[in-house]
């Protein structure tokens, strides 16, 4: 039995019912006869609390709940809503956190079964106020009684609690915070809703994951943010990034400046799953890492595991990386824009069927063309560089227990270089995810994905030798995740995935009819890789939290193929291919597999600080072959088979976290160390385009990678930001039995990204209600790189001879930005809003090297070198001042 | 294809005012190293072996040559052939040296400090013969900087030159290619009525490493030596012209005809390989998208000190060569035929007033 007090009207929501001109300027008891008659809306009040109010004047029709509110509290009343009907009360609420939907106390069960039970469970969905959707994720705390829970996939939550008067407080991120005074007498049900912020709201959360997480949720090396915070820093073009905000946090490291891809706790840009609706997405640059994929209006948010990764995921050893999107309005048509110097974005959101289907779709283009114009160089005058990219999604409310999401994506860059080469890439993704709640404990979510990435080449630079160059990787998955939480203080997740790659590591083909090129077309690689997981989040004691997972992956590499056999107790290389061996179509040339264990505990050890400890193992079966560090257009991805074993990393963690002064500050100290086998580098001199047998070229070996990782964050007040200081390692040892299988003579070298020292101040400043101020100062070593020692002349060549790999070191990368952003009209019912922001990237205008490399064209005569010189190339040597015309109605 | 990669990277160092700057890292000193270089071929010649010693990156390129050694080239069976040194850091053998296909060859050096270093074992590869050379017009573009720095696009008409590499099935060798052109041209020369007809030619020859080792990464382009040797017509024609020579002032230039010799080096596996790494290394811009930085070593080593280190390469090749014969239009091929032999001409360039030459056609 269930009974709501108080509770929101059920018929009629007045934040909807819109009352006009012929309500205004009258008493209120005609007031209110008119609106039970026209309305269907009964008030409740005393008549001498109301004979002497006569309703304000109505130029133009407001909702209900506005207008009530606007003239009620001088007459010291208030009201609240009870079984459908508008209650007049003397006074002020008496509740400060009172929501602005509904009233905050929930009596639970039957009044007669009071001192019946000692316990109770109360069990319930959290939805978003404004589409009325489930919010999975949401956080449930009762403080007193030190129990915390969060709503699974569907919403759903549960909770036990002592019979008698409880709070709870229901969280989300971006979210305003619910209170609730629980009444609970047996076990029984309610429904939250939780409301947007608004800006008159004031307090502005830097991070956005509510500041308890901290300490609080049991998951360690996972970081929430959603698009708010990432626009409160300063990023390239005055656009907020969903990449570039990530690269503020600790242990998420740049491959270099404006490049595609990061890595995250020395692990390759290859190893981070990015999903976004659960699809993977294979490259989320623009024009080479100077834009994300994604137009940030439709994020909802951004979560990123770097440690005790939940078993759900698997295939990348580093970081997942899950992108959320946005439902569209679902009430009212919304339109989003900006305009900038290099590209513009517009997105409309809104309902299709009121309160049942509702979409969102956005659109980006650029028109940097005019850029080039004004360079000197011919060719780049004469060359036209463009990227695109658009989504769609729409989200179904089939009834309450169904709901379905279908999103798409696409993307496309093109850069043409005048008479020589032309390259575009990109990525095609389409999702579908059914959730549905099964019972009342249990819920499921079905998806089906596509993602495509490709790349091409044409380069028409010599006539009758034109050849177009491709490359592409294609991936279609199913996925069944289930969640139920029928045991109390248990959860239990388990799920399967099957996923099917299609790799085209490189295709070359003649691009005129009388180019003599060949065809060339490196033997596509056909796989399954399945994966099969169960998982206990369990709350040992009200201090202890526990979540145990296991996580069963296997990946088939099928035929049809044709595989080199090589000599045995031989090295692998051209001269020691024995012969071939074939296979047939759907064949199983090579079957992988592993069972990965993760666990991650949580202490409370006071109020609000906690210690966890967390360990994953985690297999990756697909990888890039690559000679650099960031995502370039020259790397394919590559398919464990039997000469590449799957790439495995052991990672432990253990994390201390404080939060103190009620949540203003949040503190952080993370240590991690990472095991990393079959960790792939190349061999001296390897040329990895175009490559049959890149297995002659690679080298199998080990890696390992330490750190610790600190934090302090400051939530609340008018300086909001935090401080990050993370001290990593990475090290790669290749020591094959052969001397070709050696780097270093076998020796421990460092990675590519073994850039020990990293520090990052992200802070923001409200300088008014209109006025934010915000600045961002990074500072990193400089990354590990092979430069030329020695040089010899033979044939009339001067032979470079190059230190051992990774040797020295760039110079160290620092930066700052700055940004200020002027809010338009703050006004609520103001329709057109717009915001200013003007931003300066590199203010002081380091030159942070993006490489160095030697250069024989021009004598660096400042050297007095004979014949090279060595250069520094820096991507952004100056500072670049930008600014950007956002606005949305 | 890398280079064009690369100018996507200097178009985003441009449009977002990237810059290079000079960078001067502390580099590690590398002591002088011993650099070898040298061919033994199959046919009854005078070898000559190169020594030199390497310099530090960050120093200037002057390579000293390794002077006052002593030079063998000795065989797997036993044979030992000395050399002298001809000029500094030269070495030839005394003899012309007679080898034998398949047996093995290597270098014994002593400097004079009396360290030792060897040369692994080459064994001598069978010849292959050259089966055919294709040609072809070609519009080579370019892009060019005039007098004011301004650029401007440049087509060069030219011939590009071929081979398919003879397939013997034998996988363990590779190969070295090295032409010479006699390029044949006119110039007339008149004032008045009074007019001059000079017969002149030049001689080029390969400066650039070819190397071909069947590797499947040659693949991308089947003629293998296709997109490398470009010869523009411009380049093999009279231009730059020193007036001065000619008695009257120049009326036309015209080449004529062209010779071309090519010469196949058939040479084992691993010497194409470290020529491979040479030659990739030369043509790499040094920036990105490059190889993997390699460490090119050879296949000299110190017998004496193990921990010397020592770059460079003792080939042996077996050659065998072709020669065309090729009739010029107005910036094209007319017509090609075989010949037997290259001429070779008194000097390397020349005119005749009025007389053909006997290898004009």
């Amino acid at each position: 039995m269930l009974l709501f007090l108080f509770t929101r009207v059920s018929g009629q929501d007045i934040s909807i019912v819109e009352v006009g001109k012929p309500y205004g300027n009258l008493p209120f008891a005609v007031f209110a006869e008119k609106l039970q008659q026209e309305k269907q809306i009964r008030l409740l009040f005393k008549e001498q609390w109301v004979e002497k109010i006569v309703t304000p004047q109505l130029a133009e029709p407001v909702t209900l709940d506005k207008y009530l509110a606007s003239f009620l509290p001088q007459n010291d009343l208030h009201y609240t809503e009870f079984q459908g009907n508008i209650v007049l009360m003397p006074g002020k609420p008496e509740v400060q956190e009172t929501s602005r939907q509904g009233s905050n106390v929930v009596v639970i069960g039957d009044p007669l079964n009071k001192g019946k039970f000692r316990k109770a469970v109360v069990s319930g969905t959290v939805l978003d106020g404004k589409t009325k959707t489930p919010i999975p994720g949401a956080q449930v705390f009762c403080e007193a009684q030190s129990k915390a829970t969060s709503s699974d996939m569907n919403g759903h939550f549960r909770i036990e609690l002592p019979a008698g008067q409880n709070k709870l407080k229901f969280t989300f991120i971006g979210l305003d915070d619910e209170l609730r005074d629980v009444i609970l007498y047996n076990d029984g049900e309610m429904e939250v809703e939780l409301y947007e912020k608004t800006i008159s709201l004031g307090q502005i959360n830097v991070l956005a994951e509510r500041p308890e997480d901290n300490y609080k949720s049991t998951s360690i090396g996972m970081v929430k943010l959603n698009m708010k915070s990432i626009k409160k820093l300063s990023v390239m073009m005055g656009e907020a990034d969903v990449i570039k905000g990530m690269l503020m946090l600790p242990g998420v490291q740049s491959t270099g400046e404006n490049a595609a891809g990061f890595n995250v706790r020395g692990g390759n840009s290859d190893q981070n799953l990015i999903l976004v609706q659960d699809a993977p997405v294979f490259n989320t640059s623009h024009m080479f890492g100077l834009f994300s994929m994604l137009d940030p209006i439709v994020v909802n948010d951004v979560t990123l595991f770097k440690s005790g990764i939940p078993s759900k995921y698997g295939g990348r050893v580093s970081s997942v990386m899950d992108i959320d999107l946005k439902k569209g309005e679902a009430k009212k048509f919304k339109v989003n824009g900006g305009i900038g110097i290099i590209n513009s974005r517009l997105s409309v959101e809104g309902p299709i069927i009121k309160d049942k289907l509702t979409f969102i779709a956005a659109a980006r283009s650029t028109y940097s063309d005019w850029v080039l114009g004004l360079l000197k160089s011919y060719e780049l005058q004469q060359s036209s560089v463009s990227f695109y990219d658009f989504n769609a999604k729409l989200d179904y409310n089939i009834n309450s227990k169904n709901k379905l999401s279908v999103f798409g994506y696409g993307s496309n860059d093109y850069f043409n270089y005048y008479q020589n080469a032309e390259y575009g890439y990109g990525n095609l993704i389409g999702a579908a995810k059914w959730n549905h709640i099964l019972s009342k404990y249990s819920s499921g979510a079905l998806s089906v994905n596509y993602s495509k990435y490709n790349s091409d080449l044409v380069d028409f630079s010599t006539q009758n030798f034109e050849y177009k160059l491709n490359t592409s990787i294609e991936q279609e998955q199913l996925a069944y995740h289930f969640s139920t939480a029928i045991l109390p203080r248990h959860k239990i997740n388990a799920g399967f995935s099957v996923v099917r790659y299609y790799v085209e590591p490189g295709k070359s083909s003649p691009f005129s009819e009388t180019s003599a090129a060949a065809y060339v077309d490196v033997e596509n690689e056909h796989a399954i890789e399945t994966g099969v997981y169960l998982e206990d989040e369990f709350d040992l004691t009200s201090e202890l939290a526990l979540i145990a997972g296991v996580r069963y992956s296997g990946f088939a590499l099928l035929g049809a193929s044709t595989v080199n056999t090589y000599a045995d107790n031989s090295p692998i290389n051209l001269t020691t291919v024995t012969g071939t061996k074939t296979y047939t179509n759907g064949d199983i040339v090579k079957y992988h597999q592993g069972v990965e264990p993760r666990v991650a505990f949580r202490y409370q050890l006071q109020k609000s600080s906690s210690l966890k400890v967390g360990y994953n193992r985690i297999s990756q079966y697909v990888r890039q072959v690559s000679n650099s560090t960031s995502i370039t257009p020259a790397d394919y991805w590559k398919a464990s088979d039997q000469f590449i074993s799957p790439l495995i990393s052991d990672q432990l963690s253990l994390g201390f976290f404080k939060n103190l002064k009620s949540n203003m500050y949040e503190t952080s100290v993370e240590l991690y160390y990472k095991n990393i086998q079959n960790e792939v580098d190349y061999k001296n001199g390897a040329r990895l385009i175009l490559n049959e047998n890149i297995e002659q070229y690679l080298i199998m070996g080990k890696g390992r990678a330490y750190g610790a990782e600190l934090m302090v964050k400051k939530n609340s007040g008018t300086l909001t930001g935090w401080l990050s200081y993370t001290y990593s390692r990475s090290f790669k040892k290749m020591d094959g039995k052969f001397a070709e299988e050696k780097v270093n003579d076998g020796n421990w070298y460092k990675s590519n990204y073994d850039k020990p020292h990293d520090l990052t101040l992200a802070l923001s400043y409200k300088i008014s209600r209109r006025f934010t101020a915000s600045g961002n100062f990074v500072y990193s070593t400089g990354r590990p790189v092979t430069l030329p020692e020695t040089k010899y002349k033979i044939n009339d060549y001067e032979v470079i001879f190059f230190s051992d790999r990774n040797k020295y070191r760039l110079p160290d990368y620092h930066r700052l930005d700055l940004a200020l952003t002027y809010e338009g009209s703050l006004l609520k019912h103001q329709k057109w809003r717009s915001s200013w922001t003007i931003s300066v990237y590199n203010v002081y205008g380091r030159h942070n090297p993006f490489s160095v490399y030697y250069s024989k064209q021009d004598p660096a005569k400042e050297n007095n070198y004979n014949s090279y010189g060595l250069y520094q190339f820096s991507v952004i040597g100056v500072p670049i001042p930008s600014f950007t015309y956002n606005f949305w109605f | 294809m890398k280079r064009y990669i690369h100018y996507i990277f200097l178009f985003l160092l441009i449009i977002t005012w990237g810059c290079e700057d000079y960078y001067i890292p502390e580099l590690e000193q590398y002591p002088d190293a011993l650099v070898v270089e040298g061919i033994l071929t199959d046919k009854s010649e005078y070898t000559t072996i190169k020594l030199s010693r390497s310099a530090n990156f960050d120093e200037r390129s002057s390579f000293f040559a390794e002077r006052r050694a002593v030079v063998t080239i000795e065989s797997e069976t036993g044979e030992s052939y000395p050399t002298t040194e001809l000029s500094s850091g030269e070495y030839q053998t005394v003899e012309q040296i007679k080898t034998t296909v398949g047996v093995g060859y290597f270098l014994k050096i002593i400097t004079s400090d009396k360290t030792e270093y060897r040369s692994k074992i080459e064994k001598m590869p069978s010849p292959t013969p050259i089966d055919s050379i294709y040609l072809t017009d070609t519009v080579f573009r370019d892009v060019d900087y005039d007098y004011w720095g301004d650029p401007i696009v440049m087509n060069y008409d030219g011939m590009t030159f071929s081979i398919l590499p003879h397939s013997s099935g034998n996988e363990e060798i590779g190969f070295l290619y090295k032409w010479n052109v006699l390029s044949n041209y006119y110039v007339v020369a008149s004032e008045g009525p009074m007019t001059m007809t000079y017969y002149c030619w030049k001689i080029k020859n390969s400066s650039q490493i070819y190397v071909y080792d069947y590797s499947l990464e040659d693949n991308l382009i089947q003629l293998p030596l296709s997109d490398l040797h470009f010869l523009s017509y411009y380049s093999l024609g009279a231009l730059p012209i020193d007036s001065s020579r000619f008695d009257l002032p120049l009326e036309q230039v015209a080449t004529s005809s062209i010779y071309y010799k090519l010469k196949q080096f058939a040479i084992t596996k691993e010497g194409s390989k470290f020529w491979r790494s040479v030659k990739s290394q030369s043509e790499a811009s040094g920036k990105l998208f490059d190889p993997i930085e390699d460490q090119i070593y050879g296949n000299i080593y110190c017998v004496s000190d193990s921990s010397k280190v020592a770059f460079g390469y003792f080939n042996t090749a077996s050659y065998t060569e072709k020669v065309i014969a090729v009739d010029l239009g107005v910036n094209k091929i007319d017509n090609f035929r075989v010949v037997d032999f290259l001429p070779i001409p008194v000097s390397d360039e020349d005119c005749i007033l009025g007389r053909r030459p006997d290898f004009w056609f």
